[in-house]
């Protein structure tokens, strides 16, 4: 997993909600469709933060921050390499309002930029850790097949159901 | 920025290998008490070090030398702290410290590795190259001779090295084909030019290009732009970082293991055995040749130079000509890694991760034909976490790049883990074969770095200290 | 699939009390993990996580010297669960129980995990808003489970029965699988 908090530049944090709603509106648009090594990503822009009385202190958050946590299954070089070749342009749009942002033409500077600003976890918890996004999409593939192959195997003939299942393992053999 | 390569200044063997000529080898791993020793023992080789500069028809030399040096082995010369602590993480911990991440675990833990790899004691390699046993023997005696004339200086083991009869390895694959193809470096002749060769980096509309001499040679630009110039530029500058790599095979299991799975799937052992690799046992890729009729005896020769120039998008996605799981793809997915088909540029992902492989078989004693054989890997990169480690760890030890899950590669199955490989077969049924445990044992691994000529003058002259 | 609740997220920063921060931190270390973990027994959670907010996380070369230090230490939570989140703030103190003073007992009007309303309440002032959120599946945990032990018996049935016939085939099948539901 990865936390990081990055300080927006002047405007911007108004700039980045309008994008995140239209995304929300347009999913392709900012989405990470081709990444196969993220579980969960959320993006939050503070201009406040919430308030609980003293001994709190209000802080003063000026032009906003950038709030990005992902959880993601790969190790962190071809993580940020996928980031940089397969949704560089999405990453840009998002990243470009924050300070110090390198831009993606180089992994190197890229993965230096995230790793300065990555906030090691204090505590991590997973409900399943031996399994990677891969895996899970390939398992819940599986899965959907799987009623109906069971289903055949009751009511078709052995014929029929080796036809079905050589056709379940052509397009699943790579999930198993 | 970085600068024009200086062949003279490189050591030998590198971007170019010395070639089949150059068949028999010795490495001595030698451990230093003192800095004085360490720094005496490089006075002692550096000018005898071959470089990278191309020999002439007429004057080949005998034999030829290399030196390594391992993160203790700076620390012995007395390299100061600030330089230390600035090599990479995975140099200056060693794989011992690295090793469960590699897969050594079980029979390749550390604590079984031969002595004295990865403990920490080798401080220098010497590397003799020969074209004949006789010549080998002389050179391996006088370097005896010389290191056991410094004070504080041993040779803590050797390792001997032959190539087999027509290229083969211990599996009686035919090996060592695919090696980059570096921007700005000329190919020995007789291998197909750079946009031909298929061995660069695969561009659109089928055509290649060489890979950057960065990811090869510190101080030049590498795939990402950058220069690297860690921990001192002088030090690193034409100097490459070394994986060596004692590996036993077990040749006997391997093959009851093609037979049981050739009995499982109803396929040939040889079909059995080139899906597992990639190529057929005589170095025709599979992407070139998928099937044979009758494929015969496939050890008695080996190709000269397969038609490297493949690649496996967009008509073999799904792995059915060349296996998604096989050892080559792995090792080197070429344009394969293009997240389903959005990326056009899929060479991308591949260029940043290549290694340079001068491995050799060897056999314990040399030539007894004992079961106690195997391949010493040897293999050259800018970055070991970045190349080696990737495709070691992440692409051979794993599946999940490829979709596969916690596959491995079926040559570097381990016990207490299991995994498949799957053939897609014309007739849609998939044929699996499982993944046999600790068919390749590691012995021991030690990283080093291969300094240029210039740095290795000055290390022996006490600078950097 | 799911049919009742989209994987979200939850987000909390809760202000850590003045001089209790090295108790917090102590706090998060000795919290078990692994299969220990109390989330656990927190319905339908995917991933949960705690990280401490200090200083000045976002400072990198570029960011102006106005740019100001956080004046507090802050706990940010976060947590990707099938369920609104108000039932996942109920699952959070009913499942951690007792941990989840040992850590947000450290900050600032934290009223206690026995108090179901304060806390409730509590964790939805603190929420921070999620302006993206993208998920890989929508699928819950048990069915993740299901699904992954499911891979599992395919796998190793598909390399049982590769060889065989179409009778052995399906007898193989319904023998594996025949009393799971459709």
């Amino acid at each position: 997993m990865i936390t990081v908090l990055t300080a927006l530049k002047p405007l911007d944090a108004l700039r980045l909600r309008a994008l995140f709603a239209l995304t929300r509106r347009f999913p392709r648009l900012g989405g990470l469709g081709p990444l196969k090594s993220v579980y969960f990503t959320r993006w939050s822009v503070l201009t406040s933060l919430p308030y609980n009385g003293p001994p709190q202190v209000r802080e003063q958050l000026g032009h906003g921050r950038l709030l990005w946590e992902t959880v993601y299954s790969a190790p962190t070089e071809p993580y940020v390499e996928a980031f940089v070749h397969a949704v560089g342009s999405k990453v840009r749009r998002i990243w470009c309002r924050s300070y110090g942002f390198p831009g993606t033409g180089s992994v190197t500077a890229l993965a230096g930029y995230i790793g300065s600003l990555a906030i090691p976890g204090a505590y991590s918890w997973s409900a399943y850790p031996e399994a990677t996004v891969r895996t899970v999409l390939a398992a819940l593939d599986v899965a959907r097949e799987h009623r109906y192959l069971v289903q055949a195997a009751h009511t078709v003939s052995p014929e029929e159901f080796s036809v079905l299942y050589r056709g379940f393992l052509d397009r699943r053999k790579g999930d198993l | 920025m970085g600068t024009a390569l200086d062949l003279a200044d490189v050591q030998g063997n590198i971007l170019n290998s010395y070639g089949s000529g150059f068949g028999h080898c010795v490495h001595l791993l030698l451990h230093a008490d003192t800095p004085q020793a360490a720094r005496q023992c490089l006075r002692q080789v550096e000018g005898r070090v071959t470089r990278a500069v191309r020999w002439s028809r007429t004057h080949r030399p005998r034999t030829t030398l290399n030196v390594g040096i391992t993160y203790s082995g700076f620390e012995r010369l007395g390299l100061r702290r600030s330089l230390l602590d600035r090599f990479p993480e995975a140099f200056r911990q060693g794989p011992s410290k690295r090793a469960a991440a590699l897969g050594d675990t079980g029979l390749s833990s550390p604590a079984r590795w031969e002595e004295p790899l990865g403990a920490g004691r080798v401080h220098l390699l010497l590397t003799v190259c020969a074209q004949t046993t006789d010549d080998l023997s002389d050179a391996r005696q006088r370097l005896r001779e010389e290191v056991g004339a410094i004070d504080g200086l041993t040779v803590d083991a050797e390792q001997e090295t032959h190539e087999l009869q027509h290229r083969r390895e211990h599996f009686g694959f035919a090996d060592g084909f695919s090696q980059p193809e570096i921007e700005g470096v000329d190919r020995p002749s007789g291998h197909r030019p750079a946009f031909d060769s298929g061995v660069g980096v695969p561009l659109p509309r089928g055509r290649w290009r060489p890979i950057k001499l960065g990811e090869f040679l510190l101080g030049h630009p590498d795939e990402d732009g950058q220069v690297e110039h860690e921990p001192d530029p002088d030090l690193v500058r034409n100097g490459t970082y070394v994986v060596y790599r004692k590996l036993r095979q077990d040749v006997l299991r391997f093959e009851e293991s093609l037979t049981a799975a050739a009995d499982r799937t109803g396929l040939s052992r040889e079909l059995v055995a080139a899906k597992i690799m990639g190529r057929w046992r005589d170095g025709t890729p599979l992407a070139t040749e998928a099937r044979r009729g009758d494929p015969g005896d496939l050890t008695e020769y080996a190709i000269e130079q397969p038609a490297n120039d493949f690649r496996y998008l967009p008509d073999d996605r799904d792995g059915h000509t060349c296996p998604v799981g096989a050892h080559i793809r792995r090792a080197n997915p070429r344009d394969a890694l293009d997240f389903g088909g959005t990326l056009t540029d899929s060479g991308a992902l591949t260029a940043r991760h290549r290694i340079i492989r001068r491995g050799m078989p060897y056999e314990e004693p040399p030539g007894s034909g004992s079961d106690d054989r195997g391949l010493l890997f040897v293999c050259y990169q800018a970055d070991i976490a970045r190349q080696y480690e990737t495709v070691q760890q992440d692409w051979c030890n794993d599946g999940d790049t490829f979709g596969l899950g916690d596959d491995p590669d079926y040559l570097f199955g381990r016990t207490g883990s299991s995994g498949k490989l799957a053939i897609p077969m014309p007739d849609g049924r998939p044929r699996f074969v499982e993944v046999p445990a600790d068919l390749v044992v590691t012995r021991g691994t030690e990283y080093l770095f291969a300094p240029g000529m210039a740095a290795l003058r000055k290390l022996a002259q006490e600078a950097f200290g | 699939m799911n049919h009742t609740w989209l994987t979200a997220p939850l987000t909390v920063l809760t202000p850590v009390c003045p001089g209790e921060e090295d108790a917090l931190a102590d706090s998060l270390k000795q919290l078990p993990q692994g299969a220990d973990s109390p989330f656990r027994r927190v319905a339908e959670t995917h991933f949960a996580r705690w990280v401490v907010l200090c200083g000045s996380p976002w400072r990198v070369p570029g960011v102006p010297r106005r740019s100001r230090p956080l004046r507090m230490q802050y706990l940010l939570f976060t947590s990707t669960a099938n369920c609104p989140p108000e039932q996942h703030v109920e699952d959070l103190r009913t499942g951690l129980h007792g941990h989840a003073d040992a850590v947000w007992g450290h900050c600032v009007g934290y009223p206690g995990h026995d108090r179901a309303a304060e806390f409730r309440r509590y964790l939805l002032h603190n929420r921070l808003p999620i302006d993206r959120w993208s998920p890989a599946y929508d699928a819950t945990v048990q069915e993740v489970h299901h699904a992954l032990a499911l891979r599992h018996r395919h796998a190793d049935l598909a390399v049982r029965t590769q060889t065989g016939d179409d009778l052995g085939l399906r007898d193989a099948f319904l023998t594996e699988f025949g009393r799971d539901g459709t």
